[in-house]
């Protein structure tokens, strides 16, 4: 009988490569515009231009996202943020993880590169 | 300075809150912003008034000029209240709020003290002098006659004003400023 379902006892152990993962735990990627898609990748990046309010889609609690930020613009979260450490750097190179806790709670914590 | 009315309360501030929460999401960095009155913040501006003879009003939001900002009140000198017995009932005695004669006699209070504290330095001489019969310099008892006298002209001084807000704007000062040229 032909197999349609991959089930964890077919496969060996260490076998999935991050290759095979699935989009939102892998890569990085550029946000071009204000729209995050936790489903495209695991760390993204922009440079502000202007000031931005970022919405996500495909969010689900649990999932863990990095973006990388610079720029000296002010910058909104969905409602439900919560900002739990570090202050962004507006001479810097912002790393900002968000955690989805809740139905509409995200913790973020930033930091920078010690210099 | 800046404010926003929320749930009929105004919050002001001297600047823009760097982090600001509101329903369109939770704002960092928002001390950047170009906008501010897109969030609801609008500047405050504060008329120029007499801190002594003048109070501002509760702040209000002007909205024919956009602008946080607070009416000028004159304040009353001669406001009184009603006195009242230990049972809480008026006495039918009004007592004016700005007691002028307290108000004297607390500024001739500090200049006598500050008298006081300039005659100090000097003082060792008159002991000296009490106990050892050293003449004091002339010099020195030049010094201390100007602090006395010039604590008693300002006392006089305090005494002739007849109105409140003469006292409450009366400055004194025992060292004196050079008139500067024009």
């Amino acid at each position: 009988m032909a197999i349609t379902k991959v089930t964890s006892s077919v496969l060996s152990d260490s076998t999935i490569t991050q290759e095979k993962l699935y989009p939102g735990f892998k890569g990085t990627s550029p946000i071009s515009g204000t729209e995050i898609n936790w489903d495209s990748s695991a760390v993204f990046t922009k440079t502000l231009g202007a000031a931005t309010t970022f919405t996500y889609v495909n969010d689900e609690i649990g999932m863990v996202k990095d973006l990388v930020i610079s720029g000296a613009y002010t910058i909104t979260w969905p409602t439900g943020t919560k900002i739990i450490a570090g202050e962004y750097d507006t001479a810097a190179t912002n790393f900002i993880q968000i955690v989805k806790t809740g139905a509409a709670e995200y913790f973020l914590s930033i930091s920078k590169e010690a210099v | 300075m800046v404010a926003i009315e929320k749930n009929g309360t105004i919050q002001t501030f001297n600047r823009l809150p760097n982090k600001w929460e509101d329903e369109k999401g939770v704002h960092m960095n928002f001390r950047l912003c170009t906008n501010k009155e897109d969030y609801g913040f609008y500047d405050v501006v504060t008329p120029d008034y007499d801190r002594i003879s003048q109070k501002l009003s509760p702040i209000f939001w002007d909205a024919d000029n956009k602008v946080f900002t607070y009416t000028v009140i004159d304040i009353d000198f001669d406001a009184t209240y009603d006195e009242l017995d230990e049972n809480g009932e008026p006495t039918g005695n009004k007592i004016p709020v700005y007691n002028k004669e307290a108000l004297k006699k607390t500024i001739i209070l500090q200049i006598k003290q500050q008298a006081y504290i300039l005659l100090n330095v000097t003082d060792w001489y008159a002991a000296r002098k009490s106990e050892l019969g050293t003449d004091i310099p002339q010099t020195i008892l030049d010094e201390r006659k100007v602090i006395r006298d010039k604590a008693e002209a300002l006392e006089t001084e305090v005494n002739a004003l007849d109105n409140v807000e003469a006292i409450l704007k009366y400055t004194y000062s025992f060292t004196e400023q050079a008139e500067q040229p024009e």
